[in-house]
């Protein structure tokens, strides 16, 4: 099945990461329209914080990981993303791409479990 | 919105989901040079040092280097270890003026560099001799004339904006013609000639060609990178101007070109082959170029006593302007840096102010952490800890350095700020960087420092322990200031004390109570400020844009007065966590309030008053509060402060925190403004239903960096009002009393042996015609220009000081005033006061008197005559009665008393007339005596004698037989010797026993062509002085036999003259000024002093020397 991932460094340099120099493989996605919610006096909820999204690598090849933090040679870096939606449609943002602190040892060149935070992810027009 | 209400969208957005920001700051980078040289002198001393030689220029120029620029000095190039200084005033191409100073260890060769920044300074006076501010300002006009403030709005954070649109007009040289084509400027350029060409190349994803329509046009070729692609038949039968001929749609972004070409075909219709060229459009994604604009409003600007009448602005820099000479100017920039505005305000008196604001444009945002950002009221401002990691340099995060944070928002998902000024949303908060709070992480790579606002700033600035005066005449010094309030006093803090009305909207409370004196022995700049405004309930604040308010609390606004303050938002439980921390005080406080206040008058004469709240029993719960010298405007104004307090100090609800769960920057701690709360007692743990109007304290903004949010606390306390109050007591003394008490009788003792006849006499009470009683007590002051006069009018309003007709001072210094109208004689009043400079207040009317007499409602009362008794302490008697019958008497009787009361004379008068019956009466040799018409046709003159209780005296005489006799008397001393004045001057003995004519001039009055106006003797009656209705004095030295002029003397305008004691040669006269004569008129002395300031060209009809 073909999927709508894409990353760039630019709104028009995105590019799906199949198609990228070292094709990634799609990744398992979760969005959150929001960070955070805060209970309010009459019962109610409010949404607050930007949108966030978060790309999960259960297995990912050591060049695989290589082509991805090329948009983030950093611990963050300013990306634009096309990701999944929590209604399965996908969706274009800007955002701060999220390098993990620590990443798991790898094994046979390959690392299990890589996830990528996206935040302040802003919805392009 | 800006300052008011939350729109409906507005607080929509607060209430929407994915709200977040992202933080940034501006103005951290170092200023640009303005000047850099060398200190070219020694110096012999390095006390007040205020202007330093300099040579050996290598960067800039002394003629960019402005006022209140900083200075740095240094021992190395750019350092500034030795100290910084601020620019006072334009140089020279040698020497640099600085803000007096003692501080520097200045020393020749060290180095000097002038930055283009603009710092909060004080500025003290330099006292040498005389007393200068700013080291060499000397008192001019300042405090009378004073400089307008221009109020420019905060300094800007103006983000640079992507252009992708471009026009490219027909003449832009990216075009490129073939063949030979016209130019029409300023439109178009035109060709018909078959083949003809022009080609414009761009770098873009689409493009638009525009020509014009007419009817000889011909049909135009499109070409496309080469590919004919459309085209274009300009015939029409009327002419269109800028018609788009071709739109290309989306194209892939690179270089193209669109050629335009003359077909030589056209239209049928058509009557040529013209095709015009006016402009090309293109786009790209990738921005074209940047531009960001600036829009201020300088129409707040303000002075006192006067208007604004010119805005003059400059924007060096800047890419384009408009509107230099007006209100609202807008400037546009195109590149990222740090600019100035300049706006120079002209006032209607013709001075000027140069204010100036920073405009930080930004290209790349530098981000942040940031926290603790806080505007507190009690603070007086706002602050906020930064740290930064990246894009600065941190080697030049200094002292002092300006620092905004600002943000991007997203309500709702969607990007824009909602904040408190036009232009300025995004900025949260600014000040400079407190330089002991800078710490660098080597090893984290990063910088913290904290940011304090101006007041911060300036409670760290020496505040010179200033003292300054109501002027009482034209100020003539730096510490006098003409009509000192609060606001004056504060502002002169701020414009000649300090540089903060050059670098800052500076907004006061617009209160005009006036006061004696401002004094504050108080350390710093913000402690003075404090001080002062304490005096009037207010508050200093400097705002988070950094604009300085001075504002009443809001608690101790009358409630009448905050019906125009807006509110904000009407905030549910809906609109908060469910976190609540709200104080609830069910026991009182406090149980009473104990205010003073005084007011003052523009001659500086003081009255103090007292009130009490709740009232004289306190209440049941809290303890006393006694607060003193507020300057108001009355007791009713004291009163009010006092419930208004009272109401506060027991405040129900007097500290809630709510915290908002939103970006809640819609509203800000002044000016004054409510948010409303609205919460039902179930939704609350007070179990209260919370239905009031909330009055911010205090906003505190936290980010929460994992959300990327922002959440605030608003500090507030629940809208108090005004309590029951009453007038309070007087210290000391048990009974309530309204007014002071009297003062002792003044001493009319010969003059003494020894003493100078030529001492002017020390305390003198004056009538103006319309602006009432002035008063001196130091009529003998040294020099007479020191001579204070002082207007004695408390509890008069403005028709009871221009409309009195009599004044009767009694030995025991008690003052009446009557009125008394031919014209609208219901008016007919009589006041009285304690003491010359007491309160007056009412002691008979028109109802007393119909009262008095048994009149009836259709029946006018009128008060015909007053007189006094000299001899006894406090005794006068006036004729009162009320009209009656055609063509009509005045049916009443004399009354004799004081302001205890009043005894009807035994007598019931029925032969006066009532249509021109003002009549004068006077006391000597026993016998009250009246002088007004009978009752008759003709309106003869007559006399009446009353005996001492008010009993008429001996039968009326008719003294029409004497020729010009009038009914106006005066009499000589308590003698009973008075004379008849104003036709013929007539002498009248033993109370109407003898009547001899002593002048008999054509039109009556001695030796002129005009009538007496005014006339007084000396006691033995020997000696008169009598103003004429022409302005001129005349003196007789025998009893009015004969006459000289004064006109010699005596300048003309002569309204009355006053014996002034002690000696026959003593006198006083008046009119348009004030004047002594030890001579008997042979010359005289000014003793105007200050009249002709507090009441501008004088109307005086009376002087009275009281001692």
């Amino acid at each position: 099945m073909t999927h709508e991932f894409e990353i760039g460094t630019s709104e028009g340099t995105m590019t799906n990461l199949s198609a990228l120099a070292t094709p990634v493989t799609a990744p398992r996605s979760g969005y959150l329209p929001y960070a955070k919610t805060v209970r309010l006096g009459d019962g109610s909820a409010r949404g607050l914080g930007a949108p966030i999204a978060q790309w999960d690598f259960p297995l990912i090849t050591l060049e695989e990981r290589d082509m991805l933090k090329t948009f983030c040679s950093g611990a963050s870096a300013a990306v634009y993303i096309r990701t999944k939606l929590n209604d399965d449609t996908y969706a274009n943002f800007s955002a701060i791409m999220h390098w993990p602190e620590e990443e798991e040892r790898w094994l046979a060149g390959v690392k299990q479990s890589l996830s990528i935070r996206f935040t302040m992810l802003e919805a392009l027009a | 919105m800006i300052g008011g209400v939350a729109t409906a969208g507005e607080q929509t957005k607060l209430r929407a989901n994915e709200q977040w920001s992202k933080g940034y700051v501006s103005g951290l980078e170092m200023p640009d040079i303005v000047l850099q040289a060398r200190i070219n002198q020694t110096f012999t001393s390095l006390d007040r040092v205020g202007e330093i030689t300099f040579d050996t220029v290598t960067a800039g120029s002394y003629l960019d280097v402005l006022p209140e620029m900083t200075v740095w000095i240094g021992t190395s190039a750019g350092a500034c270890d030795v100290g910084i200084a601020r620019v006072r005033k334009a140089g020279s191409s040698t020497v640099l003026f600085i803000g007096e100073t003692s501080e520097l260890a200045l020393a020749d060769n060290q180095y000097i560099t002038v930055l283009d920044e603009f710092l909060p300074w004080p500025i003290h006076m330099h006292v040498d001799g005389s007393v200068y501010a700013d080291y060499d300002v000397g008192y001019g006009d300042q405090h009378e004339d004073f400089e307008p403030v221009p109020v420019m709005g905060a300094d800007v954070v103006a983000v640079l904006d992507p252009i992708n649109d471009k026009r490219v007009l027909y003449s832009d040289p990216s075009i490129v013609y073939t063949g030979s084509w016209t130019a029409a400027p300023p439109d178009h350029k035109y060709s018909n000639t078959t083949g003809n060409y022009c080609v414009f190349t761009f770098t873009g994803d689409r493009v638009k060609f525009f020509t014009d329509t007419w009817p000889n046009r011909g049909i135009i070729n499109i070409y496309l990178d080469n590919v004919l692609v459309d085209q274009f038949n300009g015939y029409t039968s009327i002419g269109v101007d800028n018609v788009e001929a071709y739109d290309s749609g989306t194209l892939t972004f690179d270089e193209h070109t669109l050629k335009i070409e003359v077909s030589g075909e056209k239209d049928d219709l058509s009557a040529g082959y013209y095709v015009v060229v006016r402009a090309f459009e293109y786009h790209s994604p990738v921005a074209l170029e940047y531009t960001a604009t600036v829009d201020r409003d300088a129409s707040n600007s303000w002075v006192f006593d006067g208007t604004i009448t010119d805005y003059a602005w400059s924007a060096p820099g800047a890419a384009s302007t408009s509107g230099l000479t007006s209100a609202t100017p807008s400037f546009t920039y195109d590149t990222a840096g740090t600019y100035h505005i300049f706006c120079t305000v002209t006032a209607d008196n013709g001075k000027i102010k140069k204010g100036v604001r920073t405009i930080y444009v930004v290209g790349t945002p530098v981000p942040c952490r940031w926290r603790n950002a806080q505007v507190d009221l009690s603070d007086g401002g706002a602050s906020f800890e930064v740290e930064l990691y990246t894009d600065v340099d941190q080697v030049t995060v200094r002292d002092c350095a300006r620092c905004i944070l600002w943000t991007e928002d997203w309500y709702g998902g969607v990007k824009g700020s909602i904040g408190v000024e036009e232009g300025n949303e995004h900025i949260l908060m600014g000040g400079w960087v407190a330089g002991d709070t800078i710490q660098v992480d080597v090893d984290g790579g990063s910088v913290r420092f904290s940011v304090k606002g101006a007041n911060w700033w300036m409670n760290k600035m020496d505040g010179f322990a200033p003292v300054l005066n109501l002027a009482t005449n034209t100020p003539s010094r730096w510490d006098e200031i003409t009509s000192l309030t609060v606001d004056r006093g504060v502002w002169h803090m701020l414009a000649v004390r300090s540089n903060i009305t050059t670098i800052m909207d500076v907004r006061l409370t617009g209160d005009t109570n006036l006061v004696k004196k401002l004094e504050s022995s108080a350390g710093s700049l913000w402690d003075v400020v404090s001080n002062f405004a304490d005096r009037i309930f207010a508050i200093p604040f400097v705002d988070g844009l950094g604009r300085f308010w001075l504002k009443v609390d809001p608690q101790m606004v009358p409630e009448a007065d905050r019906s125009a303050w807006p509110t904000v938002m009407t905030l549910t439980s809906a609109d908060l966590q469910n976190d609540w921390d709200i104080k609830r005080v069910t026991a009182k406080d406090t149980s009473q309030i104990d205010l003073s206040g005084i007011t003052c008058d523009n001659s500086g004469r003081e009255k103090s008053y007292y009130a009490l709240s709740y009232g004289h029993i306190p209440g049941r719960e809290g303890g006393g509060m006694q607060a003193d010298k507020f300057a108001v405007s009355g007791q009713a104004q004291l009163n009010q402060l006092a419930g208004l307090l009272d109401g506060w100090r027991n405040n129900e609800f007097p500290d809630i925190e709510l915290r908002l769960p939103t970006n809640f920057r819609v509203m800000d701690l002044v000016p004054h403004q409510y948010v409303a709360l609205d919460v039902a007692a179930e939704e609350n743990p007070r179990g209260v239903a919370l239905d009031f109007n909330l009055i911010p304290r205090g906003l505190r903004f936290s980010y929460d960096e994992e959300a990327g949010c922002i959440e605030t606390v608003l500090e507030a306390e629940a809208e108090t009002f005004e309590l029951n109050s009453c007038n309070g007591d007087i210290p000391g003394i048990d009974e309530d009393l309204s007014e002071p008490p009297s003062s002792p009788p003044p001493t009319e003792p010969p003059l003494p042996p020894g003493t100078d006849a030529g001492l002017r006499p020390k305390k003198v009470l004056i009538k103006d015609r319309t602006r009432g009683l002035l008063y001196t007590e130091n009529g003998d002051a040294e020099d007479p220009a020191d001579i204070q006069w002082q207007f004695v009018n408390g509890g008069l309003d403005t028709d009871h000081k221009q409309d009195i007709t009599d004044i009767l001072v009694t030995s025991y210094g008690k003052i009446y005033l009557g009125y008394r109208s031919v014209f609208s004689p219901v008016y007919d009043e009589l006041w009285a006061a304690a003491s010359i400079g007491g309160i007056f207040t009412k002691l008979i009317d028109a109802e007393w008197i119909r009262a008095s007499v048994g009149g009836l409602v259709s029946e006018t009362p009128h008060l015909a005559a007053i007189g006094i008794n000299t001899l006894a302490s406090d005794q006068i008697a006036f004729y009162a009665g009320v009209v009656r019958g055609l063509p009509g008497y005045l049916d009443g009787y004399l009354f004799v008393g004081n302001s205890s009361g009043f005894a009807a004379g035994g007598t019931n008068m029925l032969d006066i007339n009532s249509n021109n019956n003002t009549g004068f009466l006077s006391f000597g040799a026993g016998k009250w005596s009246l002088t007004a018409t009978r009752r008759s046709i003709f309106s003869q003159p007559s006399l009446w004698n009353f005996d001492m209780g008010g009993s008429q005296s001996g039968a009326r005489i008719d003294y029409d037989t004497y020729a010009g006799a009038s009914t106006k008397h005066r009499r000589v001393g308590s003698s009973g010797t008075f004379y008849l004045i104003y036709g013929k001057l007539w002498k009248v003995d033993s109370n109407g026993g003898s009547f001899t004519l002593m002048n008999d001039a054509a039109y009556g009055n001695p030796g002129e062509f005009y009538r007496i106006w005014h006339i007084d003797f000396d006691p033995t009656g020997r000696y008169m002085m009598a103003a004429d209705s022409g302005g001129l004095g005349h003196l007789s030295s025998d009893y009015g036999s004969t006459w000289s002029s004064l006109g010699g003397t005596l300048p003309l305008g002569i309204s009355t003259f006053g014996w002034a004691l002690y000696s026959s040669q003593r006198w006083c006269a008046a009119g348009g000024a004030v004047w002594f004569s030890e001579n008997l008129g042979t010359s005289w002395v000014d003793m105007s002093g200050n009249l002709l300031y507090i009441c501008p060209l004088p109307n005086i009809d009376f002087i009275k020397v009281i001692e």
